[in-house]
């Protein structure tokens, strides 16, 4: 049993683009241990979503071995992997994502409901991270009635209020103002410590990256760095 | 977009091509048959005596006559080997060659050219015409002759005849359309295939016999003479006009067009409806390319030009591929019309696909109109809306919530307008489909608010059992309210077909059944007799030995002739009963009112059915069909003139009774007043009744054996077998309904179809967000199914009581309006649910394709190009 809650082990990706093939991550390897909080960045297109992707199991390795939490999801069915992806993981979007025929709190809830827990706890669970991310009272109200801010404030109670034990955020401040996206960020990362959770982040903030306990930049689909964030250089 | 109009122009033109074809060869027939002719004398019970003709020529001096013969013919195609031959229905026409060219031709009577090929294949066909003159020559139409594998010189054979027929010539349709129906025949030969010897179906005129004088009232006064001094000179013959039966023949028919009619109105509006809703679909879904174009400094009329343009350009190409698959569909459409024709009216083989210009201009103008129509109000909406809105759905579908009341309320005051219309017309056909137009149009603007009510009820039933099986309870229904602008359309079409299918199967299913009552009623013998030569009747001996019998205790005798009236052509039934068979008619009492302010005879009111047929057995009275009293107008306590052996003889009205045979005038009288009136003596059919405690087998026997020593053309059918195939033509006159309502019901599939496709694309990125959360591709699918046969259950349920509604005007205005015929109103619940599982499979099959898309989808890529 490998001490690493993630191990990646010389992924390639590519995807084919008219009659040329774009690599995007090129013999990858890299670990992160539980309960670890990892920033990744890098510019447009250099395969920091895909990773993320990969990761979670909805999309698939041209070659080398992906495993979280003991699992090889390269050898697992999509049914299979899908359940693993129900059951460990939370995902943020950067356009939060939201499905727009239900409320706030059904959105919350959704998760709750494909692992099928019973309805009190889902109703429980639900309220009280809804609480905790600051909409209480909002709880019925449509996407489209929120601001960007408690959009995204709902994406994150969504993707955390089962306990993933890994939360996937893929420019989860993208779309909000500074100010909001820090509010978010310290949400986010208080929520995710309290529950001792794996965090991975794609970012393009060198002040969000800094929130995390790593941080990794890829370029052109190649791993460059792997620093503290302490170390890790403002002007970059 | 394409698919939708196309098929939507398709079903439109169809329809009104095999309802032109069928009505066009109708004609061609007639005029065929009749050619110059403007009076016919038509003869008593059994057609005229052909010795009146020799009369006519040579004593009366009247050389503008031809004596004609005229019956249906089933002709065998020359299949070697085949179990069952192909059979062609033809009107066999048996004409006098040397009094002929007056009155038809067989080709045009064009002056020659000198080198036309058409002018020479008529000349050439006239002369070959004198070939008739050897006894079974016939002429056919070339392409009748290509269908039955005959060609010059080849025999064919008859259904029902032992006599074979020689090809001597064939005459080109294309030169001569009103011959495709046509076998011609010589008087001799037609006299032997229909076993009329000796006798005449009538005798053509053209009047005046002298030329014609100047004026108006001086030809009028030489035709009256005309007809006077030929009544006179023969006993028992009628001149009448030949344009009036002919329209007499073609009103007949006309009660069937009108249905298909209504069938067209309503592929109509299920076409219109299916193309309002491609193109509004087309449009919305691109509403975020528009608003980057408007943002990218496209001008809002440059923007509604180019929608407006677009859309025009694939109309034309979708109204093009509409007629041309309409063309084809309507062919295959016209076997099932003929078939109708065939059974009800008239002996016809339609095989040319005839259209007018009118239907091509509406399926077009629909075509290219409603898709103009459908793409205003959106490119409108994208046109004008400030350009960040217009790349948001939910703007669109806000603005689409706030007029939904005012739709609804629309259409509530155009179902009023429909009812109102329905109550202040009269006997208006066209007024009462005008009417049922308006409420189906107006039912469907109400749609969207029922929608809206429906789900918000059915939302919390549904969670639960969606849970179940998706876990994601709220999402189907709330994506069908979220997407009205999309769902209500399509819904709103296959509302409007499956309540057609569900009005016209409640209405063909009370017609069944009250047809089913009154053959019960009608059919009161154990077994009828009847020959199966045409014009042909029992032999007195038959009757009198049959009657004797021992376990015979009761008879019915029927005479069935053809009779003129002072009103229009009659079919007269003189009756006599005896023994254990009763007269047994159906009064409806609401058609057996007499007119307001008549003085009626005290015994005919309120007069029970005893009573009326006590008076028809003792007096000159009559009983008529409820369809003839309808259509001529004709009361109770009125009086009838039907032209007799001597002379025209008033005969008073004394009841109407129910009857659903064609709508030719059926008129009954008692067997007394008919021998009163009419020295015709002979008998069509006789029904017996059976004693209750014999065994009916032995029965059978021994009058099968007493048969066999007569003619073998005699017929004996119990009941149950007239009765089964009774039923088996009235199934297959409304197939044709059976087959269009499926046509309309795949249309709107159509609909549903791109409207969930329209859906399923608009919801990519959604579905992908889903199958990030841990949807697995089976719970999606479910969700789809789910959502889709919500849509269905809601067309379904939402069709019902447009159904009903539909059926109860069919049934109580259109069928009394169109054919006179009243039934019992009668909803069988097996169509109700027959309705609703049409729509939920309907739907879910349209679910199918965006469902196999969906099992594509990569959740990946769906992020990835967000």
């Amino acid at each position: 049993m490998s001490d690493h809650y993630i191990t990646l082990e010389q992924i390639s990706k590519s995807y084919a683009e008219g009659s040329a093939t774009h690599q995007v991550l090129n013999d990858l390897s890299l670990t992160v241990a539980k309960g670890e909080q990892v920033a990744i960045l890098g510019h447009s297109g250099c395969g920091k979503s895909t990773l993320l992707n990969l990761i979670s199991g909805i999309d698939y390795v041209d070659s080398g071995t992906i495993c979280v939490a003991d699992a090889n999801l390269t050898t697992l069915s999509e049914r299979e992997r899908t359940l693993f992806r129900r059951r460990h993981i939370g995902f943020i979007f950067q356009s939060f994502n939201l499905i727009q025929t239900l409320t706030a709190i059904e959105n919350i809830q959704l998760p709750l409901q494909l692992n099928r827990y019973p309805t009190v706890e889902i109703d429980t669970r639900a309220q009280a991270l809804l609480a905790r991310v600051g909409l209480s009272g909002r709880g019925d109200a449509f996407p489209d009635q929120l601001s960007g801010g408690e959009q995204q404030r709902v994406a994150i109670a969504r993707a955390m209020v089962h306990s993933p034990a890994l939360v996937l955020a893929d420019e989860h401040t993208g779309n909000l103002d500074a100010d909001t996206g820090r509010e978010m960020v310290a949400l986010f990362s208080e929520l995710a410590k309290s529950e001792k959770q794996t965090v991975l982040m794609v970012t393009h903030s060198l002040a969000i990256a800094k929130t995390a306990d790593r941080v990794l930049r890829f370029f052109n689909g190649k791993l460059i760095a792997d620093d503290n964030p302490d170390a890790t250089d403002l002007a970059w | 977009m394409l698919i939708g109009m196309t098929l939507g122009v398709a079903i439109i033109f169809a329809v009104d091509i095999a309802n032109e074809s069928a009505k066009r060869a109708f004609a061609l027939s007639l005029d065929a048959v009749t050619g110059r002719t403007t009076h016919q004398i038509i003869g008593g019970a059994n057609g005229i005596d052909e010795a009146i003709y020799t009369r006519l020529r040579t004593e009366l001096g009247v050389r503008n006559s031809a004596p004609v013969i005229q019956g249906a013919v089933n002709l065998l195609g020359a299949t070697e080997g085949a179990e069952q031959k192909y059979t062609e229905t033809l009107q066999l026409l048996g004409v006098d060659l040397f009094a002929e060219p007056m009155f038809r031709s067989l080709a045009d009577q064009r002056p020659p050219s000198d080198d036309n090929t058409e002018d020479n294949a008529s000349a050439k066909v006239n002369r070959d015409s004198l070939k008739l003159l050897h006894h079974g020559s016939v002429i056919l139409a070339q392409s009748t002759a290509d269908r039955l594998g005959a060609s010059v010189g080849s025999s064919i054979t008859l259904a029902d005849s032992s006599v074979t027929l020689t090809l001597i010539s064939t005459v080109d349709t294309t030169v001569q359309a009103n011959f495709e129906n046509i076998a011609m025949v010589d008087i001799s030969t037609a006299q032997d295939v229909l076993g009329l010897q000796g006798k005449l179906s009538r005798i053509d005129l053209v009047l005046p016999l002298q030329p014609a004088a100047a004026t108006f009232k001086q030809r009028t006064t030489q035709l009256e003479q005309d007809i006077d001094y030929i009544e006179a000179a023969i006993s028992g013959a009628r001149v009448i006009e030949a344009a009036r039966r002919n329209n007499a023949l073609l009103q007949m028919t006309e009660a069937f067009h009108t249905n298909l009619l209504a069938m067209s109105l309503l592929a109509l509006l299920v076409g219109a409806f299916l193309i309002y809703n491609t193109v509004t679909l087309s449009v919305i879904q691109r509403r975020s390319v528009f608003g980057q174009l408007r943002v990218a400094g496209v001008h809002r009329h440059e923007l509604f030009r180019s929608i407006i343009t677009e859309t025009f350009a694939f109309s034309i190409a979708g109204t093009l591929a509409g007629v041309i698959l309409g063309y084809f569909l309507g062919s295959a459409l016209l076997t099932l019309v003929t078939r109708t024709i065939n059974d009800l009216y008239f002996a016809l083989d339609v095989r040319q696909v005839n259209y007018s210009a009118f239907s091509l201009v509406k399926a077009c103008g629909v075509g290219l109109g409603v898709s103009l129509l459908a793409a205003i109000p959106p490119a409108l909406e994208a046109a004008n809306s400030p350009p960040v809105t217009v790349t948001q759905r939910s703007s669109m579908e806000g603005r689409i919530n706030k007029i939904v009341p005012l739709i609804f309320i629309a259409g509530i005051a155009l179902m009023c307008l429909g009812a109102m219309i329905l109550w202040i017309s009269d006997r208006s056909l066209w007024a009462a489909f005008v009417a049922i137009f308006c409420i189906v149009s107006g039912y469907s603007l109400t749609i969207p608010k029922l929608l809206l009510l429906l789900t918000s009820v059915g939302n919390r039933k549904t969670k639960r059992i969606v849970n179940a099986y998706t876990s994601l309870g709220h999402y189907p229904l709330r994506s069908i309210t979220a997407s009205l602008s999309r769902t209500a359309i399509a819904i709103a079409a296959l509302v409007v077909a499956v309540s057609a299918t569900a009005g016209v199967g409640i209405m063909t299913g009370s017609f069944r059944l009250s047809v089913a009552q009154w053959l019960g009623d009608a059919l009161q013998s154990d077994l009828y007799i009847s020959s199966t030569a045409p014009d042909t009747s029992l032999p007195p001996a038959l009757i009198k030995e049959i009657s004797a019998l021992e376990n015979i205790t009761g008879t019915r005798q029927v005479r069935m002739l053809e009779a003129e009236t002072d009103k229009s052509p009659i079919r007269l039934m003189a009756v006599r009963s005896s023994g254990t068979s009763p007269q047994t008619y159906s009064f409806k009492e609401k058609a057996n009112r007499a007119a307001p302010g008549a003085t009626v005879n005290p015994l005919l009111r309120a007069a029970s059915a005893d009573t009326r047929i006590r008076l028809l057995q003792t007096t000159d009275s009559v009983l008529i069909a409820e369809p003839y009293s309808s259509s001529q107008n004709i009361r109770v306590n009125d009086t009838l003139n039907i032209s007799t052996d001597q002379g025209i003889k008033p005969f008073t009205v004394a009841g109407v009774f129910t009857n659903y045979t064609s709508g030719k005038g059926l008129v009954v009288i008692s067997m007394n007043s008919f021998h009163r009136y009419w020295s015709d003596r002979r008998i069509d059919t006789i029904g017996l009744s059976l004693s209750e405690d014999i065994d009916s087998t032995e029965t059978k026997i021994q009058l099968r054996n007493i048969l066999s020593m007569y003619d073998d053309k005699l017929l004996m059918r119990s009941n149950t077998e007239i009765r089964t195939q009774s039923l088996e033509i009235f199934d297959r006159t409304f197939a044709i309904t059976h087959v269009l309502r499926l046509l309309t019901v795949g249309v709107a599939f159509i609909g549903i179809l791109s409207a969930l496709m329209a859906l399923a694309l608009e919801k990519r990125s959604e579905y992908a967000v889903l199958r990030a959360l841990g949807t697995t591709p089976f719970q999606l699918r479910a969700l789809l199914f789910w959502q889709t046969g919500l849509m269905g259950l809601i067309a379904g349920v939402l069709a019902l009581p447009l159904g009903i509604v539909m059926s109860k005007i069919l049934v109580s205005v259109i069928n009394v309006r169109s054919f006179g015929w009243t039934m019992e109103y009668h909803i069988p619940l097996i169509v109700l649910l027959e309705s609703l599982i049409l729509a939920i499979v309907a739907a879910l099959i349209a679910g199918l394709y965006p469902a196999y898309k969906l099992n594509q989808l990569s959740p990946a890529e769906a992020l990835r190009y967000q």
